[in-house]
């Protein structure tokens, strides 16, 4: 290349005026025009092959982005389906387990059983939709009565079949006219059938009246509390294995009995009264459970057992319940005392 | 590439790679990044660190050719914007700097058989013309953007151009 050139583009050379003047312009000058003229079109051919790969770039991921987006629809919509066929089911389940409740709940008797001679008040409340905690009661003639508390292990379906299995041997096994402790002994093996493939067993505690006498078995569960007419309270401990474990009824289950008076309440409860927790993870308990039932209303099972619902509830404040919650408070009325 | 697991990189190479992307604003993510963290110019790296890279940054384009080649072209710009221009004057110099031990030898490190060659060939400075032949393990259209931006920065020139579609190692030069 000529060192001593001036360098002159394509516009200089079209901006030279007459076109004598362009025909003056000279070889060197010529010859640059000609290289940059090659310039700029190898420069267009670099540019074209830069853009065009981006570009194309650009449109692959465009029918990437397309396709992504219809993968996403399709997806989106079975995601939908999924969601109405899982709305679906849980309100199908909801319904189900609502009429399990029902059902459940039918299977318990009266909350207050209409008898002379003795003044009985029941509650139960499941944690979930179905439970497995229940209470039972029976006249059995001759100014005598027979009340339990049950609490199956576990909760839901499984806790509720076993409740309804344990409910009606309970109330097979009165038939056959067995003390309180033989009442256990029989039901624990009853229940070993079905509770062997589970695991599961049942906390019961039963008690039978006779007039003024107060005969207790119990088989894991809360021991029954009476609060007596001068304001003490007493725990009567009475203990046992657990219903359908087999091993009750090899060991025997104690029996104890205690003499009432005519003003005193006994109370019954599963362990989702000691059991209650806060949303903290404090404990309703025994003892705060002693402390309630000194602190409530004297002869009148009815007022206690409401009395007792609202200390609990105070005391959870609200916290999601863990357990069902039964209780049963029942008092010797004057007439049978007498 | 295992073949060539005794190669090495200068960091001023990856860094720089990681600078052109910038400077044209080209895609660099986290993958891409990853490779970068840590290096140092002067510190030496494994090939297959440097090439992987640019196969990341060319991965992303439908055509790759002509964005290796604006990379290799920004690269030499920085190399120039660095204190290269003391260094090289002209198209000439700048092809006989690069051949020589403190041009491409300078940025490897490795077996002769595996770091290649990178060798004027021919030199024809009154026509302008020149052959450069590259057996180099680095991405040819890379060397080519290179070679033209490596022409063309030092001095205004009428036309540079570097052709290799006949044979990707031969390089066909020309400045005017």
């Amino acid at each position: 290349m000529d060192e001593h050139f001036e360098a002159i583009d394509a516009q200089t050379f079209l901006n030279a005026g007459s076109l004598d003047a362009r025909r003056s312009l000279q070889g060197a000058e010529l010859q640059h025009i000609f290289w940059r003229y090659k310039s700029l079109e190898k420069e267009l051919e670099r540019q074209k092959a830069f853009w065009k790969s981006t570009n194309d770039t650009l449109a692959q991921a465009f029918v990437q982005v397309r396709e992504q987006e219809r993968e996403l629809k399709e997806k989106n919509e079975l995601l939908s389906q999924s969601y109405r066929q899982l709305h679906a089911l849980t309100e199908r389940l909801q319904t189900e387990l609502a009429l399990a409740r029902q059902i459940q709940q039918s299977l318990l008797p009266p909350r207050q059983p209409a008898w002379a001679g003795l003044s009985v008040y029941c509650v139960c409340i499941p944690a979930r939709e179905v439970g497995g905690d229940f209470y039972d009661y029976h006249p059995l003639g001759e100014g005598r009565f027979a009340l339990t508390v049950g609490d199956v292990s576990d909760k839901g379906m499984s806790a509720a079949l076993l409740m309804a299995i344990s409910l009606a041997h309970f109330d097979s096994a009165l038939t056959f006219t067995l003390p309180p402790h033989e009442v256990l002994a029989h039901l624990d093996r009853s229940l070993v059938r079905y509770t062997r493939a589970t695991g599961q067993n049942c906390a019961l505690c039963y008690v039978e009246i006779d007039e003024l006498k107060l005969h207790i078995a119990n088989a894991g569960g809360v021991p029954p509390f009476i609060r007596r007419a001068n304001g003490s309270v007493e725990r009567l401990d009475v203990g046992g294995l657990p219903l359908g474990v087999g091993l009750g009824s090899e060991a025997g289950y104690e029996e104890t009995t205690v003499t009432l008076a005519p003003d005193d309440v006994v109370i019954l409860t599963s362990d989702g009264v000691v059991e209650a927790k806060t949303a903290g993870g404090d404990l309703f308990g025994f003892e705060r459970l002693e402390r309630a039932i000194a602190a409530g209303p004297p002869a009148n099972p009815n007022a206690m057992l409401e009395h007792l619902l609202s200390e609990v509830s105070s005391f959870v404040a609200g916290a999601e319940p863990h357990d069902d919650l039964t209780i049963v408070a029942f008092q010797v009325q004057a007439a049978t005392a007498g | 590439m295992r073949d060539y697991d005794e190669v090495r990189v200068a960091g001023a190479l990856l860094l720089a790679v990681e600078q052109a992307c910038v400077n044209l604003s080209f895609f660099i993510d986290e993958p891409t990044s990853e490779y970068l963290r840590g290096v140092s110019p002067t510190g030496w790296y494994p090939l297959h660190t440097y090439t992987a890279l640019l196969d990341l940054v060319a991965s992303r384009y439908a055509d790759p050719a002509p964005i290796l080649e604006r990379i290799g072209s920004e690269m030499i710009r920085i190399w120039y914007q660095t204190g290269a221009a003391g260094l090289v004057q002209s198209a000439v110099e700048f092809l006989q700097f690069q051949t020589s031990s403190r041009g491409y030898y300078s940025m490897v490190q490795g077996p002769p058989d595996k770091i290649g060659t990178f060798e004027l060939v021919e030199l024809d400075e009154q026509a302008g013309t020149a052959v450069l032949r590259s057996t180099t393990p680095f991405s040819k259209d890379l060397e080519r953007g290179v070679i033209l931006a490596g022409i063309s920065v030092p001095q205004p020139l009428a036309y540079a151009n570097v052709d290799n579609s006949a044979d990707v190692h031969t390089y066909l030069i020309e400045f005017h």
